[in-house]
């Protein structure tokens, strides 16, 4: 499509409609395209001309009046907004929770567009604010007493943060009970609408929410578990397992578990938490979670198979235990950020991000702390601690040894590499440092396969057979190229596939144009219900009619593949749902941008990494275009966002090295620069860059842009750490990494001994560039026992005493709640 | 803002306060506007009518939940019937015959000129019947009603840019059926 002849001929019939030039006058003004404009401008012109439709007299007659006997009675002018209610949550949750309310909040304009009356939309609201009620309150903690009256704010020690509430508008009718009060507990102003909120029975130590069905009963023996992602189930003590919608609660002896690209969270009575990834199982064994005022945290679990990261309140208190068991040993926190891994095979490792956990194995205890990891199979005692690294990059070679983010990793029996990845695709990787400098990788996951190179082409079929040619360009088809039925020479189609070595184009999906009612997606996800007309999938709601192709035997659980058209409405109608077929969950799909911190289009939130291109200047109310991966968590990583202005048809776009520059040849094709070609970013012959080509109609491709692949990214970046072993005036040395560090990159004091964290890019050109702040994460605090006289160096901390010395735990004590274990050192 | 606009905002505002009266007053100002745009889009006069109604049934209702604010009420009411029209093709089944555009006549015209004024009609109307929604939509906003291009990509929920790169589709598109059809020649 010729852009400039698009604004041209909308210059025209503006200024045809407003006056100021007639017909002939944009043809003389425009010469070059006057056989174009006289075609286009003819079929303007008639349209314009059309007859003026006017209602009928009998029609015009009591119009009036039939109208207002139709109109339902309206109060005063409300904000279309009610009131708002602040309940304090943990950060955690309030975090998904505001996800979740910026969603409701959106479909109410949907809603107001498509005229629901208002008692579907009172029904509606009703429903959407109980809801949120009662996910907002999984935060809310002790209270004593009760107080009759309004509805009041509830508020939690720490950590504390905001959470919004949205409840009905003025006409709904939902009653408060009754609300407890006590020194923390905020009392509302008295308003006449009212929500469903907490309210205490008459246990001080417990909290009632009354909801739909069944209430939420938090204390100390309960856990609150959220679905905060895919499907996820508690096992009753019946042993049968039980979907968890939205949010429920469970007790020791239960077990909780989560599907393929699923997500838990357990929130326990102390504030401490549980995240659990994909596929995890597991089982609560103890469950006391007392707060500090009222006694010993008792949490004990064991992790049967997955990932859980756990953040564990602060307890020093001589009896409090948190405590994550595996099939081959256990770990206990005090306070505390780590990882538990449970590998199919049994294989059991923690990685401490904050504080320090004691893990066990056959009798014998190692202390891991900020920075490290432990690995230990069944029957066997726990490795030493070493320190972790991890990060993403390109695989750039695979085998006994691979190159990761430009770095080598050796890997064992026990690695485990996830979604198949190869050389040129993006993966995580998890690892330690081994003493002799080496790198071990523990786990590989895909996160994105390589970019491949691929094309997009829209024009008239010219003509058909084992090659075919559409706009001009010649695209080869073969058995497994997926045509629309009954396509024929002058059909407009849209054909997209891969560039083949030499500029051939493979087509793999042929669609005719015509009869597209909407823009195309495709996404894989997880199917979480189904039903006729409408499946969610991964949270996505898609319609279905009698033209949906669905795989046969698909059920709750699995993973599908699904393609179709965003409707004009928004409604995301599905032409197939496909079994996925192993390969890495992709999605691509079109919306109007409707924020970008956290990034929502078109109703779908996603997350970007640094290898995410973003075309710049993209903002709220922008329509774009989103392609990305879903990762094994079910976390929606956008590769590219572009805005769809920039989608211009029958375009190609590949990744290859520059051979050339002027003239400009990638990948040994040869490419056609013009004025409007953007070179973006500093490239030099060498340089992996990614091209987008538009196809002209002679053959040639025209260059829309050049850019460096990920050009903050390069081949990867990733996070080690490791121990100072020299502070020097300006610079810092860490074990595992050769050459001084400029201290500048250093956030805090820093000291010998100290464990920094280090991230580190390697550049295309194979440099290393240290890309963040290196923070300090762990500060030994050494003290010296021996049998009288002994003083900790540099004298005990103002407000600390020591203690713990008679019972071989020596500690310092400190007013205000802190207090560091040392160590013995004889 | 002009005289027509200050008068809506004032039978705006009365009518957002619940005053029936001053929206009976609008529905008769737009009433001819809202049934030109929506016959175009229909298959006939009785579901132009209806459709029309309940056009601004709707926007009685959004007075609560979603006012025009700034936006001219001409334009968010172009909106609203925008969207009405997408919920009615949603939710019809089958396509009824295209009822001719019979009664349009321009008590001006000649009687040969009105004829033929109404076979161009129908044969455009007809063509866009065949067409994809979006391009019925462009075209109907922008030359059949005379909405500007940023308009038209207000209601429809699009860029500036968007709505003329649709405009220059849709133009197109039109041209080549009305070719099939005959009504014009290449």
């Amino acid at each position: 499509m010729n852009e400039e002849l698009i604004q041209i001929f909308a210059q025209c019939t503006e200024a045809i409609e407003e006056g100021r030039l007639t017909v002939d006058d944009c043809l003389d003004k425009y010469p070059q395209y006057r056989a174009e404009l006289v075609d286009l401008l003819q079929v303007a012109m008639q349209a314009r001309a059309v007859p003026t439709a006017t209602p009928m007299a009998e029609f015009r007659q009591g119009a009036r009046s039939r109208l207002l006997a139709q109109l339902p009675p309206r109060t005063a002018a409300s904000n279309g907004r009610a009131t708002q209610h602040h309940l304090l949550a943990s950060a955690a949750v309030s975090q998904r929770l505001q996800t979740t309310r910026q969603r409701f909040v959106q479909r109410w304009p949907w809603l107001s567009q498509h005229g629901l009356s208002l008692s579907q939309r009172q029904s509606l609201a009703i429903g959407a604010a109980l809801l949120l009620v009662f996910l907002f309150s999984i935060g809310i903690w002790l209270r004593d007493g009760g107080q009759s009256g309004a509805e009041t704010e509830l508020v939690q020690d720490s950590p504390p943060a905001q959470a919004e509430v949205v409840s009905p508008d003025n006409e709904t009718d939902v009653t408060v009970p009754e609300m407890p009060s006590g020194p923390d507990v905020i009392a509302a102003d008295n308003q006449e609408e009212t929500t469903a909120v907490a309210s205490s029975p008459d246990e001080s130590h417990s909290t009632y929410i009354p909801v739909i069905s069944s209430p939420l009963v938090l204390n100390a023996q309960t856990a609150a578990v959220e679905a905060t992602q895919g499907i996820v189930e508690v096992q009753g003590q019946d042993g049968a397992w039980t979907a968890v919608n939205q949010v429920t609660t469970a007790t020791a002896g239960q077990r909780v578990r989560t599907g393929e690209l699923s997500q838990a969270t357990l929130t326990f009575f102390d504030g401490s938490q549980a995240s659990l990834g994909a596929n995890t199982e597991i089982s609560i064994d103890e469950l006391n979670a007392l707060r500090p005022d009222e006694g010993f945290r008792t949490v004990v679990m064991t992790q049967w198979v997955g990932d859980s990261d756990h953040s564990v309140q602060f307890r020093n208190d001589g009896g409090s235990r948190y405590e994550v068991k595996t099939p081959a040993g256990s770990g206990i926190a005090r306070g505390t950020k780590f990882h538990v891994l449970v590998t199919p095979d049994a294989l059991a490792r923690y990685i401490v991000s904050e504080g320090k956990v004691d893990v066990t194995g056959q009798n014998r205890t190692v202390s891991v702390t900020a920075g490290q990891l432990t690995s230990l199979i069944t029957g066997s005692v726990p490795d030493e601690p070493v320190f972790s690294i991890s990060g993403e990059g390109e695989v750039t070679a695979i085998g006994s040894v691979w190159t990761i983010a430009g770095q080598t990793f050796q890997t064992h029996e026990h690695t485990l590499v996830v979604g198949n990845p190869q050389v040129g695709d993006l993966v995580h990787v998890d690892g330690r440092l081994l003493d002799d400098g080496s790198r071990m990788a523990d786990r590989i996951v895909l996160l994105q396969p390589a970019v491949a190179d691929r094309f997009s082409l829209s024009g008239e079929v010219e003509s058909m057979g084992e090659t075919w040619t559409v706009a001009g360009q010649s695209i080869a088809v073969n058995e497994e190229t997926a045509i629309d039925e009954d396509i024929a020479v002058g059909d407009n189609v849209r054909v997209e596939g891969l560039i083949l070595p030499g500029g051939m184009l493979q087509a793999q999906v042929i669609t005719r144009l015509d009869e597209a009612p909407g823009l195309s997606f495709q996404f894989s996800g997880l199917v979480q219900t189904i039903s006729d007309g409408s499946w969610t999938i991964s949270g996505q709601t898609v319609a279905l009619d009698e033209e949906t192709a669905v795989d046969d035997g698909i059920a709750v659980g699995d993973v599908v593949a699904v393609r179709g058209w965003i409707l004009e409405d928004g409604t995301w109608l599905a032409t197939e749902i496909r079994r996925q077929a192993g390969d890495l969950p992709t999605f691509a799909f079109t919306g109007v941008v409707q924020s970008t911190d956290p990034w929502q289009v078109g109703g779908i939130g996603f997350e970007t990494r640094p290898w995410t291109i973003v075309a710049p200047g993209i903002g709220v109310g922008d329509r774009v275009q989103v392609s990305g991966s879903i990762l094994s968590d079910g976390t929606w990583v956008a590769d590219t966002i572009t805005p769809l202005a920039d989608i211009v048809p029958n375009t190609v776009t590949f990744v290859g090295v520059v051979a050339g520059i002027n003239p400009w040849v990638v990948n040994g094709l040869p490419l056609v620069i013009t004025d409007d070609t953007a070179i973006i970013g500093n490239i030099t012959v060498g340089s992996l860059v990614v091209v987008r080509a538009q196809l002209l109609p002679d053959g040639t491709w025209a260059v829309v842009h050049i850019r460096p692949l990920y050009p903050d990214f390069g081949f990867g970046c990733l996070t080690l750490s490791s121990p100072v072993i020299a502070v020097n005036a300006n610079t810092i040395q860490v074990r595992h990494w050769q050459g001084n560090i400029d201290r500048a990159h250093v956030q805090g004091d820093v000291a010998v001994n100290h464990i920094v964290t280090l991230p580190i890019c390697t550049g295309w050109d194979g440099t290393f560039i240290i890309t963040g702040n290196i923070i300090v994460i762990y500060q030994p605090v050494v003290i010296v026992i021996d049998d009288g006289g002994w003083s900790p160096p540099g004298g005990v901390p103002s407000g600390c005493k020591i203690t713990g010395i008679g019972n071989n735990n020596p500690h310092l004590k400190c007013s205000g709640g802190g207090s560091r274990k040392g160590s013995k050192r004889s | 803002m002009n005289k027509q606009q200050t008068l809506d905002a004032q039978l705006l505002s009365r009518a957002v306060a619940g005053d029936a009266d001053a929206f009976g007053d609008l529905y008769e100002r737009y009433l001819d506007a809202i049934y030109h745009y929506v016959f175009y889009r229909v298959n006939g006069r009785q579901e132009a009518e209806d459709l029309t109604e309940a056009i601004f049934l709707r926007a009685w209702q959004a007075l609560d939940t979603n006012p025009p604010g700034e936006a001219p009420f001409r334009l968010w009411l172009y909106c609203i019937a925008h969207n009405a029209v997408v919920d009615h093709y949603r939710t019809r089944k089958e396509q009824v015959g295209l009822e001719a555009a019979a009664h349009l006549a321009d008590p001006k015209e000649s009687p040969e000129a009105s004829v033929a004024r109404r076979e161009r009609a129908n044969a455009l109307k007809r063509a866009m019947m065949q067409m994809k929604e979006d391009h019925q939509e462009v075209l109907t906003c922008r030359f059949i009603v005379g909405l500007s291009h940023a308009e038209t990509a207000v209601v429809m929920s699009r860029s500036e840019e968007a709505a003329r790169a649709l405009q220059y589709r849709a133009v197109n598109a039109l041209r080549k059926r009305l070719i099939i059809q005959g009504s014009i020649h290449e």
